[in-house]
């Protein structure tokens, strides 16, 4: 983190558009942070150069989540689902902003959907994203009943900070700040397990919670920092999780995996 | 001979000033009966306290005579001693919501009950949202779906794992799963898979294929998963709402612990909001919308709020008496109810709430006081208040259910016991038409109140007739009247009746009387109403409606219709008229004419040849055509053609009250003795030649003397009426003095003998002891020419049978 105290600028935000119900609060946190920090917003559809490649294999099948029908894949028929899937995005994208009234862009991309390659293939300050396994519909029909029953207007639980001693941290903080502060939701400063770098984090982030006038509780993640963040995200129902773009943690492939499990919106600041 | 003139006493049965010992009507005691109708009030008596079926009432008399007060009184009289009706309220069904439930509770519970009932579905609506938002349900929730998730993802994480281990990596496509070859985290490309050796691609593809085969197995399981995580969530929810609704509904049913009824609706509610508790969650932005109109979010075209709302339809006070109800518009759906709809979007919609009550269920348990004649005309109203009373239930049905003229999404309340008296009210006719035509009246009215328009004039009768006028003086909070208007009164009571030795019992009429007596009063500031103010009442009303009357003096003043009031014609008389303008009537002289000659004994009535005369009035020409083929020429055919006539008469007449006048014109006629122009007669007659009583010989006589008094009374003109008629005089001021003065007569005859005699100043004559009337005499002048018109028509007809008669001129 930096010492001087100088509230970062955050000028562009890119979403990674998912059309599923699931991946829909990530492009709302997406749409009102841009509101927010009157920041540009660009949604992006990643065609996953993945499922390119593997269409031209003759011997394999495609099951279809909902209909449970076993279907050859060829190429054609997997461009043309993935056309779709970003039409679909990009009219979702713009729903989104016009409701908030915040300008954006669209651009389907073509690469690995990795976050290690997201970052670096675009320029943005903020990289929202929403991993998540999109299950069969059965799964997300789920009759769960409450006066907020629907993913689309739910409402945002806490905004969970994950910091680490890079200079993008006070970016991070600050976004989730100013977040905060629209949504009047609650934050949550998640620290290392490291005693001298929790002090020093402790200290920072006071720093700048005070320059935000922004209250928040802190929470010492456990030495099993994946564990930890899991169970930390399991205690924050429709949680937000702020963090750097590169923070260390994020190579850690069990992190990959817990994020996509938890499947809630993260914020990866530059 | 008979022929009585009257004297002006006679004219007049004046009320003795001095028969009474009040000075004014302040001094007497109010009435605490109703005067003058003993049979009503024992039939009113009798039929509100008879309870068994049937036994309505139908109150039977002229418009005014007080029929709807008497029976109101006496109903709220035995309503005040009967207990209070239950309230009746409409709940839902909620097995059948196109039949609503009726429910019956002691009275004043009702509004209790609604009151209730829309603070449960307030609390509901505070209590469900916050028991699916509190953090036990919410927790419980999450971990049903993640148990459900980890189940499944776990399958999923069990073939990644089993792929891995093969080079094979488990991939979500956009539609679904897939599973693809791998090299360094990459997938493998379709060149780069054609590189591979023989044996490696074999294996790749037969292990994918048996990955595929269990991952296809694995997502078939999704529907086994989906129905247990529903069958878990909906354990859950119903245990979450069970709790809630049970509290709430718990503490309602302890209140109406008492009342089984409520109990077991309270039952059905809650059962209901278990199973549908999903509608009492926040709405907002749920609702669906069609061109910007909200839809409300209904289900079967029932709002969730109305489902468990109590629509009272009838409540009562808890200290109030049996209702007693005069519905003035009896319609049919005032009368049973109404099922109401709401449009929605072109379509018609409806529920239980909005079924509305008619007078059968506001008077179910008392009384309904009703105008059988509105009844009758409208629509469907007669028939559908005769099905309630004879079923002993109120059910509602639409006017287009029961025509079927509409087919439409309609509710059938279940209907309703029914335990009241209904009191119809209308005129004589309309109860004789119904007992006559609708076999069905006499069964379901079985108690006729009938009403008598007159009691008994005696002195103990004006004392009572006295104290009715102070009671309504009271009532209507008027001046009170002194004892000179309280004679005037009575007097006038007389008049409207037509008949010295009654009085009237119309209480509308008195009434009016009253209040127009007392403007009068008021006007020249008087602190009593006094004879003249009476008088003058009388006199205003009169002027008020006697236009047409004065139009016919007039035009008979001017000669434009012919009467004649002196001198003497042959076959020719003043008969005498009545125009009943329904609240007025008024007499008019007629001239009535007779023409004779030989014939074949046909009287000829031109009223009835051209279809003026109505049935009566040719049955009094019949009469006297017969009266003089008994009485004269006995021993020969009777070879008279005679035509009779009411001179410039345009309108239909009725009645017999002019057939002595045509049977003197006509004995005039044939004897060729000339009337008296200075007279008109009145009076019937029968077969044998007597006189018999007629209608209004108040205005007839009235009706000449204007006709005299406007061109100046000479003392010799007066009306001839039959005797029988004496008693129903109670003629005006004016006429009594020109009697008393000797300007104008009343004659009162008996016979016909009587008439003609006073008509042509010739004795009538009786037969003696040969047969023969005397020589000179009005009868034996008819048989001469009765017997020649025989003796010529014989003469005619012998002519007409010699054999040459065939060839001549018929003359």
């Amino acid at each position: 983190m930096t010492n001087a105290l100088q509230l970062p600028v955050i000028r562009r935000i890119v979403v990674t558009l998912d059309t599923s119900e699931a991946g829909r609060p990530g492009l709302d946190i997406a749409v009102r942070l841009a509101a927010v920090l009157g920041a540009e917003l660009e949604g992006v559809f990643v065609e996953d150069i993945n499922l390119i490649r593997l269409s031209g294999l003759p011997f394999l099948r495609e099951v279809r989540a909902c209909s449970l029908v076993e279907e050859v894949i060829s190429t054609e028929s997997m461009q043309r689902d993935l056309r779709a899937l970003a039409r679909q995005a990009e009219r979702m994208l713009l729903e989104a902003a016009q409701a908030m009234g915040v300008g954006c862009s669209f651009r389907v991309w073509r690469g690995s959907a990795a976050m290690e390659t997201l970052s670096t293939s675009f320029e943005a300050d903020i990289i929202v994203s929403l991993r998540s396994l999109r299950l069969p519909t059965a799964y997300r029909a789920m009759p769960v009943l409450s006066a907020r029953e629907s993913a689309a207007t739910a409402a945002i639980g806490a905004i969970n900070v994950l910091l680490s001693d890079s200079p993008q941290a006070d970016k991070a903080l600050t976004a989730a700040c100013r977040l905060a502060q629209d949504l009047g939701a609650e934050v949550r400063v998640l620290l290392p397990a490291e005693e001298s770098l929790e002090t020093s984090l402790h200290r920072r982030a006071s720093e700048l919670l005070a320059a935000h006038a922004q209250r928040a509780s802190f929470i010492r993640l456990g030495s099993d920092t994946a564990a930890a963040l899991a169970t930390a995200m399991q205690a924050s129902p429709n949680g937000v999780l702020v963090t750097e773009v590169d923070h260390p943690l994020l190579r850690h492939a069990g992190l990959a995996n817990c994020l996509e499990r938890l499947r809630c919106p993260v914020l990866f600041v530059r | 001979m008979t022929i009585r003139q009257l004297e002006a006493a006679a004219l007049f049965q004046q009320c003795d000033v001095q028969d009474f010992h009040f000075e004014t009507t302040a001094q007497l005691e109010a009435l605490s009966e109703i005067v003058g109708q003993p049979r009503a009030v024992e039939a009113v008596r009798f039929g509100i306290g008879i309870r068994r079926q049937g036994y309505n009432l139908f109150a039977l008399g002229p418009a005014g005579s007080g029929k709807r007060s008497l029976v109101q009184r006496y109903a709220e009289q035995q309503a005040a001693a009967e207990p209070l009706p239950p309230d009746w309220c409409y709940i839902n069904n909620f097995h059948q919501s196109y039949k609503p439930h009726v429910l019956r509770l002691p009275a004043g519970r009702g509004v209790e009950l609604q009151q209730d009932m829309e603070h449960l579905i307030d609390d509901l609506h505070a209590a469900i949202p916050a028991i699916f938002e509190s953090s036990e349900y919410r927790t419980r929730a999450q971990a049903i779906e993640e148990d459900i998730n980890a189940q499944h993802e776990a399958a999923l994480k069990k073939i990644q794992e089993s792929a891995e281990q093969k080079g094979i990596n488990l991939i979500q496509t956009p539609t679904g799963f897939t599973l693809a070859p791998v090299r360094n985290g990459e997938t493998l490309s379709l060149e780069e898979f054609e590189r591979l050796p023989e044996e490696e691609r074999q294996r790749i593809e037969k292990d994918t294929e048996e990955l595929q085969a269990q991952l296809s197995k694995t997502l078939h399981e999704a529907p086994r998963l989906q129905k247990e995580g529903r069958d878990r969530m909906g354990k859950l929810n119903g245990e979450m709402a069970g709790a809630t609704v049970s509290h709430l509904v718990g503490v309602l049913r302890q209140k109406y612990a008492a009342l089984e009824a409520v109990s077991r609706y309270l039952d059905d509610v809650r059962e209901d909001v278990i199973n549908n508790f999903r509608h009492f969650l926040h709405e907002e932005g749920r609702k669906p919308a069609l061109f910007g109109l909200e839809l409300g979010g209904q289900r079967e075209g029932m709002s969730w709020e109305n489902r468990y709302r109590v629509n009272i339809l009838v409540s009562h006070r808890k200290n109030g008496a049996a209702p007693v109800i005069y519905e003035d518009q009896p319609s049919y759906n005032n009368l049973i109810g109404r099922v109401e709809h709401q449009a929605q979007l072109g379509a018609l919609i409806t529920d239980f709430t909005m079924i509305r009550s008619g007078a059968l269920h506001r008077a179910n348990g008392g009384y309904l006081i009703l105008d059988a004649l509105k009844v009758l005309m409208q629509p469907f109203a007669w028939e559908g208040l005769k099905r309630a009373l004879q079923a002993g239930e109120i059910r509602i049905e639409s006017l287009a259910q029961l025509t079927s003229l509409i087919s439409t999404v309609s509710v059938e309340p279940e209907p309703i016991p029914l335990n009241l008296k209904v009191i119809l009210l209308g005129e004589r006719h309309i109860y004789y038409l119904l007992s006559y035509f609708d076999p069905e009246f006499n069964e379901l009215f079985k108690v006729a109140v009938d009403f008598t328009d007159r009691m008994e004039r005696t002195a103990q009768t004006q004392q009572v007739y006295a104290r009715l006028i102070a009671s309504l003086v009271n009532k209507e909070k008027l001046r009170h009247f002194d004892r000179s208007a309280v004679t005037r009164t009575i007097e006038h009571s007389a008049r409207l009746l037509g008949d010295s030795e009654k009085l009237a019992t119309h209480m509308r009429s008195l009434a009016d009387l009253l209040r127009e007596a007392d403007y009068w009063a008021a006007q020249r500031q008087a602190e009593f109403v006094s004879r003249e103010d009476v008088q003058r009442a009388i006199d205003t009303q009169i002027y008020r409606v006697d236009r047409i009357r004065e139009q016919i003096q007039e035009e008979i003043r001017r000669g434009t219709l012919l009467i004649d009031t002196d001198g003497s014609k042959i076959g020719q008389i003043n008969g005498l008229s009545v125009f009943d303008l329904g609240n007025f009537a008024f007499g008019r002289p007629a001239r009535i004419t007779a023409r004779v000659r030989i014939g074949d004994s046909q009287v000829v009535d031109i009223e009835r040849e051209v279809e003026l005369g109505g049935p009566i009035h040719s049955k009094g020409v019949f009469i006297l055509s017969a009266f003089i083929g008994a009485r004269y020429v006995l021993d020969q055919p009777l070879a008279l053609s005679a035509s009779l006539v009411f001179e410039q008469s345009y309108g239909e007449v009725e009645g017999d009250s002019a057939s002595a006048a045509e049977l003197f014109a006509l004995l005039s006629a044939l004897s060729g003795l000339p009337l008296r122009q200075s007279l008109a007669v009145t009076g019937s007659v029968n077969q044998h030649g007597e006189i018999q009583p007629i209608g209004g010989v108040n205005e007839k006589i009235e009706g000449f003397f204007d006709t005299c008094s406007q061109r100046g009374l000479s003392g010799e003109q007066g009306v001839v009426i039959p005797a029988s008629n004496v008693r129903h005089l109670m003629l005006r001021d004016d006429v009594r003095a020109a009697a008393e003065a000797g300007t104008f007569a009343i004659y009162a005859i008996d016979t016909v003998d009587d008439g003609i005699e006073l008509l042509t100043g010739v004795q009538a004559g009786e037969r003696d002891e040969n047969g023969v009337f005397p020589e000179g005499t009005v009868n034996r002048c008819v048989e001469d020419t009765l017997a020649r018109y025989a003796e010529s028509m014989r003469a005619f007809v012998s002519k007409a049978r010699e054999p040459d008669a065939a060839e001549r001129p018929v003359p």
